[in-house]
């Protein structure tokens, strides 16, 4: 069962997550606040700020806005920061925080697109209901 | 400009939603879409008008996002709002210098098309020379089919999904789309059903 399956039915997506994702062991990389109880650390985008959900018209879109992003290269993680950095005029940080946790995910967390899939390694992960990814956390870094 | 007469062709860069969207009016003039700031109460882009050459050279890596905000007329952008139901306010308008004061970091930032989330499609668009007006989402594109008096439109529907016509002379509907996620998919349909009628003119 997923942490937001009940969104998920209300939105109507008939193939969130899609069924290509993963379900497997993965240390990978995502933007936190330095405050680790930050409500927002482990939230996704489209729960924090609802008013965006107008941004995402479809299915894809929306089911991505359901789940977290993550990087599986910290390195890449970096160099997406500091290029959103530039282009927000600082704001970036703002929005997801200025850290970058590594996570060791395990199999029972929940599932995720391929991080094969794109040269910059980002995928979306989506929680399952019993995951803490708090208690994931092996590493965190200031950006 | 009246910001509720203009529609999204593309996503150009997204991370967690939009950062910088392509949009046309109706009389074929381009604009972009800066993603501007977000708090728990507001949404904010900056909207500004953009030639379709500065666009293209931004694709092509030979431009920075720092010229592309220095090379718009008029010089003014426009900051817009969202409501909760999605739709536009302006806010305020923003002089071209102070905004590039606050994005002089810009100078260094090119386009990643990996941020691109419908590369295949910009691309497409882009590789033209020119783009005809006429034949942009959204507002009355109308390409002409051979040997048929009729033309193609794509417009926005209540539902907010796009869907494309085909219509005759008397404005009488031949045909209508399935709905498309954005308007940039619609022209795919468009340029689908074209190749079609060109192939096959008794379809």
């Amino acid at each position: 069962m997923l942490k937001y399956q009940k969104e998920i039915d209300e939105m109507g997506l008939a193939e969130c997550p899609p069924s290509e994702c993963i379900q497997s062991f993965l240390l990978a990389c995502r933007f936190i606040f330095n405050d680790l109880s930050h409500p927002n650390n482990f939230k996704p985008v489209g729960l924090i700020h609802p008013q965006r959900l107008n941004d995402f018209k479809e299915d894809v879109k929306k089911c991505q806005s359901l789940g977290l992003s993550m990087f599986a290269d910290l390195e890449k993680a970096r160099m997406h920061f500091e290029h959103l950095q530039l282009k927000t005029a600082g704001k970036f940080s703002k929005t997801v925080g200025s850290c970058v946790a590594i996570l060791n995910l395990v199999e029972t967390d929940g599932v995720f697109s391929d991080p094969n899939e794109r040269s910059d390694s980002h995928f979306t992960f989506h929680e399952f209901e019993i995951a803490e990814l708090t208690n994931r956390i092996i590493n965190i870094e200031y950006l | 400009m009246n910001i509720q007469d203009i529609t999204k062709l593309f996503d150009l860069e997204y991370f967690d939603g939009p950062l910088l969207s392509l949009f046309a009016d109706a009389e074929g003039d381009f604009f972009l879409y800066k993603w501007y700031d977000l708090s728990m109460n507001s949404h904010q882009w900056l909207v500004f008008k953009v030639k379709y050459a500065t666009v293209q050279k931004y694709l092509n890596g030979t431009s920075s996002e720092f010229e592309v905000l220095n090379d718009q007329t008029p010089k003014t952008f426009y900051l817009i709002e969202f409501t909760d139901k999605g739709k536009p306010n302006l806010v305020k308008t923003i002089p071209q210098q102070t905004i590039l004061k606050e994005y002089d970091g810009l100078k260094s930032v090119f386009f990643k098309s990996e941020m691109c989330p419908n590369w295949k499609a910009v691309q497409h668009f882009f590789k033209k020379d020119k783009i005809n007006p006429t034949q942009l989402a959204g507002l009355g594109a109308s390409p002409e089919i051979p040997s048929l008096s009729a033309k193609f439109v794509i417009s926005q529907g209540n539902d907010n999904l796009y869907y494309f016509h085909l219509v005759d002379e008397s404005g009488r509907i031949l045909m209508k789309s399935e709905a498309f996620g954005d308007a940039s998919n619609a022209m795919q349909g468009v340029e689908s059903v074209q190749q079609l009628l060109v192939a096959k003119p008794n379809y």
